[in-house]
């Protein structure tokens, strides 16, 4: 199945390029995953993806098929087995980076077009367990993305709301909750220092994934704080 | 195939429920009356090295009227909501709902607290429970909390509990005066899992005003969810202004992620909702009309 | 090797499969005793799979509606590592597709293909696209051409006395006649009582529609080691009959079926009489329960076996009595002199002679045991019936119910009502299944979704109408006219059903051709959109 995932952030396209050809950097952003070995391009790794009571755990080895400079465009391949039973993952993961003019600072728009296929138990039965498991998993994956190129978002977390709300055009959703796990998991992965001079640049991008969780009331709030304070760091 | 080994315990409190799960933590799963658990757990799609088994807890089950709610324990058996005068007297939506719900044999043993907590975007009882704003009640180690019905459903089998939570009760608001319910679902055999459904309460004034309405939808997206652009629609206006077709058509316009799968495309799935919701206007409204 | 009743089988264990294969190597090599139970995801996922059959049909009238020509072309997916069998009668399909018809003119053709799907299984019927497909073209002929489908299918339905009939593609019907079980049919259904209820209907908003189906199987077919089947039958010391039968109960009551068999032969009470099955130390070869054949087959065994044993008992009746081996009559267990009624030897008596007092036997044999081997001679036993079905479509959401069901028969002379209704309403429920319901379907990718029965939809209770039953008892041309009524049922209900469904949704022009007929699959069809199917 194909996915679809975009957002938009105030880095510079050449810094969104070094993030994301950087094994070390991008491998963590995968929802649960465990980093387990780097060879050049190639790393193994593991992946848990977890919907409701379900859990499926992937081992696995991903690459970059494609790093073009010149067009902006990588495309990482990664093949995984269950740890416990029969199934497969294989995604084939195209990030297409654009200049982003509109914004100041300039940023980068990036496009993130995943074929998926998955086989074994998850992928037997009618009902659209697989697409939201899929969904989720990409999803979370560009948001971790996006985290990481904003590197010192962490630091933000705690700080308490301030007036000055992000000018830029806002859309908090339920997604914000979710940023915040998804912030702190990169982090805890003890991988290469923070884009320090990413994050003195940028104010939040936004995630306009295909599939939203849903806005609630505090999630909203935290969106704000989570802007507010970002922007502080930065400027 | 069967389920993958594991250490069982049952508990006889809530109390010493939320112990066990403080301890064990991601390792540990309550077990109420296993209707949707146990399959999961046969076919190993899930695997928890310990079960908490709260059917023998004698504080959850119960059925009370508190004032202007009706306050339902989460071990409660769907069989039981179903056959209580006081939830056919003051919370018919959960009344109308109950036969929808798989077999007799699974609502003798299914609970309302493990429908809800289970959150199966298809669930009857969870839809009823956002159509009326009904307050969840929970018990973790870190104590005791109310949830609004609007905020507990998070994703496909996903809620605001925490892993060390347990559902201990769901209080439903009682509707009086001229209301209507109607429950109608779709679903291509007798007790399979609904394709869509619509959950209706409306309330009149005496000049035939619609002065309330709930409207929980089942099927159409990852969770249960509320057809607030019709309820929008409708309240403070005629009875009559709105067509239910025209209703239905509006409850199916606020939903983003109708699923798509064996069963049909998301536009079928749309269809059928808006349809859902029609008949079950039409068949509240009548009701409330002759109230 | 011991096999008792295995509640169900429908094909998928006429031969031994890979892991039966397994296991029975394994158990040779293994000290122990070995098990293997298969959970159904497995069945569903890997056991094989029937009915996916693609292909246009073709059919030429005359002015009067009279058909002049019949033409299938067809692709059949027989999976990956299909058994030979069914594959093999593939051709099968376009042998009998110009059914219980008067069809002058005939062509077939067709190819089978591989696909990574579960091996082709011979499912009741395996053969039954061919009675789908030419009945909903008859259905559809009649649409165009302004007819009632009743009323074309009577102008074309073969009669008794054109038997024997040669269909085009050469097979020989016999002992049947179609119009008979169609005419019941319409009888039993009051055609014009519906065409009006449906009018009324339709003025209100509703749709209702009315499905006839109508089609001619072989069963019994005696061809190798299907046309002969064994039985040994003893009297014991007791006077109690013991029959023993290859069986192969399939849920199919064949215990019941060879003692009636057995007691009708020799004039036993049937409380006198049991039998033993499935065990090859002690019961003989024979191949089980497939094609219909276990009513034509035993019943011919049990005659043949039957036949000596009753001159046995006769002629130690007659010593003990006195009389003349012809002068004996035997009936509820007892050996009575026919001109003298008052004199008589109940069954154990006379097996107590023979145990216990041989020495009075007066030079008659002691031998109250017989075996023998049927070999049938009727190459095949055309049975035949008309299928009748009612239902309301809810164009909304696509919904069909089912309101009335009618079978109407001919297996010949019915062995024992109950089980031969049973046969019929099963398959019958089976093919309810397949117009409406079961599908095996695979993603995109591949993979199998309906894994459990949450998505693999059987028909229920609540899904199947009551079965009204007619019966024609035409007899066959085995031993007691009985003929195979085994796969009948799943043979013509599916083309009842989508006709059905099909005349329910002609005023919005439109009809289903694609099994099954969910309600998506109609929804979309009423729409006007291209379905998005599963495949």
């Amino acid at each position: 199945m194909e996915l679809n995932n975009e957002f938009r952030v105030a880095v510079p396209a050449a810094k969104v390029w070094e993030v994301f050809t950087d094994v070390e950097r991008v491998a963590p952003c995968l929802p649960g995953a465990t980093l387990l070995s780097v060879d050049g391009d190639e790393f193994n790794g593991a992946v848990k993806v977890k919907v409701g009571p379900i859990t499926v755990s992937y081992k696995g080895v991903a690459s970059y098929l494609e790093k073009d400079a010149a067009a902006q465009r990588i495309v990482l391949k990664a093949e995984g087995k269950e740890t416990r039973g029969n199934g497969t993952a294989a995604a084939t993961v195209t990030a297409q980076l654009k200049d982003d003019e509109r914004s100041t600072p300039p940023g980068t728009h990036v496009d993130i077009l995943t074929d998926l296929a998955i086989s074994g138990k998850a992928a037997q039965f009618g009902r659209g367990v697989l697409a939201d498991v899929s969904g989720n998993l990409i999803a979370q994956f560009a948001r971790s993305l996006e985290a990481e190129l904003l590197g010192g978002a962490a630091a933000a977390a705690t700080t308490a709301p301030t007036a000055e709300a992000a000018a830029v055009a806002a859309q908090p959703t339920g997604d914000s909750v979710d940023l915040l796990k998804v912030v702190a998991v990169p982090m805890a992965k003890r991988f290469a220092p923070v884009l320090i001079a990413a994050a003195a640049a940028g104010v939040v991008g936004f995630l306009l994934g295909r599939r939203k969780r849903k806005a609630t009331g505090p999630a909203g709030v935290l969106a704000e704080d989570l802007q507010a304070a970002l922007i502080r760091l930065l400027s | 195939m069967k389920a993958a080994p594991f250490a069982y315990h049952r508990p006889d409190t809530v109390a010493d429920a939320v112990a066990l799960l403080g301890e064990y933590g991601d390792d540990a799963k309550v077990l109420a009356g296993g209707q949707s658990l146990v399959p999961m757990l046969a076919m190993r799609l899930t695997h928890f090295e310990n079960l908490v088994d709260i059917s023998r807890v004698a504080e959850l089950r119960n059925i009370e009227r508190r004032d202007d709610q009706v306050w339902i324990g989460a071990g409660t058996p769907h069989a039981l909501v179903g056959m209580d005068d006081e939830v056919a007297e003051s919370v018919p939506l959960l009344t109308l709902s109950t036969p929808h719900i798989g077999h007799f044999q699974i609502r003798t043993r299914g609970t309302l607290g493990g429908a809800i907590a289970h959150a199966d975007p298809a669930a009857e009882y969870a839809a009823v429970a956002l159509a009326l704003d009904a307050t969840i009640e929970a018990a973790s180690p870190r104590g005791r909390r109310t949830i609004p019905a609007a905020e507990f459903f998070t994703g496909l089998w996903e809620t605001s509990l925490a892993a060390d939570e347990i559902l201990t009760a769901v209080s439903f608001p009682v509707w009086s005066g001229r209301c209507g319910f109607s429950v109608q679902e779709f679903a291509r055999r007798h007790g399979d899992f609904a394709i869509a459904g619509a959950t209706v309460a409306v309330e009149l004034d005496d000049q035939d005003t619609v002065t309330r309405c709930g409207i929980g939808l089942l099927g159409l997206g990852s969770t249960p969810e509320r057809g607030t652009p019709a309820e929008q629609a409708v309240v403070g206006r005629p009875v009559t202004d709105v067509t239910p077709e025209e209703l239905g058509r509006l409850a199916m316009s606020g939903l983003d992620d109708v699923p798509a799968d064996l069963q049909g495309t998301a536009s079928y799935r749309t269809r059928v909702g808006a349809t859902m919701v029609a008949r079950a206007w039409s068949e509240a409204i009548t009701e409330a009309r002759d109230a | 090797m011991i096999v008792r009743d295995t509640g169900g089988a429908f094909g998928q264990k006429v031969v031994p499969m890979r892991e039966d294969m397994c296991i029975l190597l394994a158990a040779r090599k293994v000290p122990s005793a070995l098990k293997w139970i298969e959970d159904r995801r497995e069945n569903l996922m890997s056991a094989g799979q029937s009915r996916h059959v693609d292909g246009k049909v073709r059919m030429a009238f005359d002015d009067d509606g009279k058909i002049l020509a019949a033409d299938i072309d067809f692709i059949q997916d027989v999976g990956a590592y299909p058994t030979p069998y069914p594959v093999l009668t593939t051709a099968a399909i376009g042998m009998f597709f110009p059914g219980p018809y008067r069809v002058p003119k005939a062509s077939f053709n067709y190819k089978t293909v591989f696909s990574n799907t579960p091996g082709l299984h011979a499912y009741r019927g395996p053969w039954q696209y061919e009675t789908l497909t030419r009945e909903m073209l008859l259905d559809s002929a009649a649409r165009k051409i302004g007819m009632d489908p009743v009323e074309l299918r009577r102008i074309n339905i073969l009669r008794g006395d054109e038997m024997p009939f040669f269909n085009p593609n050469g097979m020989p019907y016999d002992n049947c006649a179609p119009a008979d079980t169609f005419e019941q049919a319409v009888k039993i259904l009051d055609h014009e009582g519906f065409r009006k209820e449906q009018a009324e209907a339709l003025a209100q908003g509703r749709y209702l529609g009315l499905g006839f189906s109508a089609y001619i199987e072989p069963t019994g077919a005696a061809t190798g080691h299907l046309s002969t089947e064994g039985a040994t039958m003893r009297m014991e010391s007791t006077g109690k009959i013991n029959v023993y039968v290859n069986g192969g109960s399939a849920g199919n009551s064949i215990e019941t079926t060879v003692v009636q068999l057995t007691a009708d032969t020799l004039g036993a009470n049937i409380d006198d009489v049991s039998t033993i099955q499935g065990d090859t130390a002690v019961t003989p070869y024979g191949a089980g329960t497939q094609g219909s054949r276990s009513a034509p087959m035993t019943a011919g065994a049990v005659h043949e076996a039957g036949t000596i044993l009753r001159k046995q008992i006769s002629a130690i009746a007659a010593q003990i009595l006195g009389v003349d081996e012809t002068d004996v009559e035997l009936a509820d267990s007892r050996a009575v002199v026919r001109t003298d009624r008052d004199k008589s030897v109940s069954f154990a008596d006379i097996a107590y002679r023979s145990y216990y007092e041989p020495a009075q036997l007066g030079g008659i044999s002691p031998t109250l045991e017989a075996t023998a081997r049927f070999n049938s001679q009727a190459m095949i036993h055309w049975a035949n019936a008309t299928h009748v079905c009612t239902c309301e479509v809810d164009v909304e959401t696509g919904h069909v119910t089912l309101t009335r069901y009618i079978v109407s028969e001919d297996v010949g002379p019915m062995i024992n009502p109950n089980v031969v209704e049973g046969q019929v309403a099963g398959g019958t429920a089976q093919g309810i299944g397949g117009a409406l319901l079961e599908h095996l379907a695979y993603d995109d990718a591949g993979n199998p979704v309906a894994s459990t029965f949450v998505d693999y939809l059987l028909p229920t209770a609540t899904e199947v109408p009551p079965i009204e039953f007619g019966h024609v008892e035409i007899p066959g041309p085995g031993v007691g006219g009985y003929k195979g009524a085994g796969e009948g049922g799943a043979i013509g209900s599916p083309p009842a059903v989508i006709n059905a469904v099909n005349d329910a949704l002609a005023p919005l022009g439109v009809s289903v051709t694609q099994l099954p007929a969910t309600p998506a699959t109609i929804v979309a069809l009423i729409e006007g959109k291209d379905h998005e199917t599963w495949s």
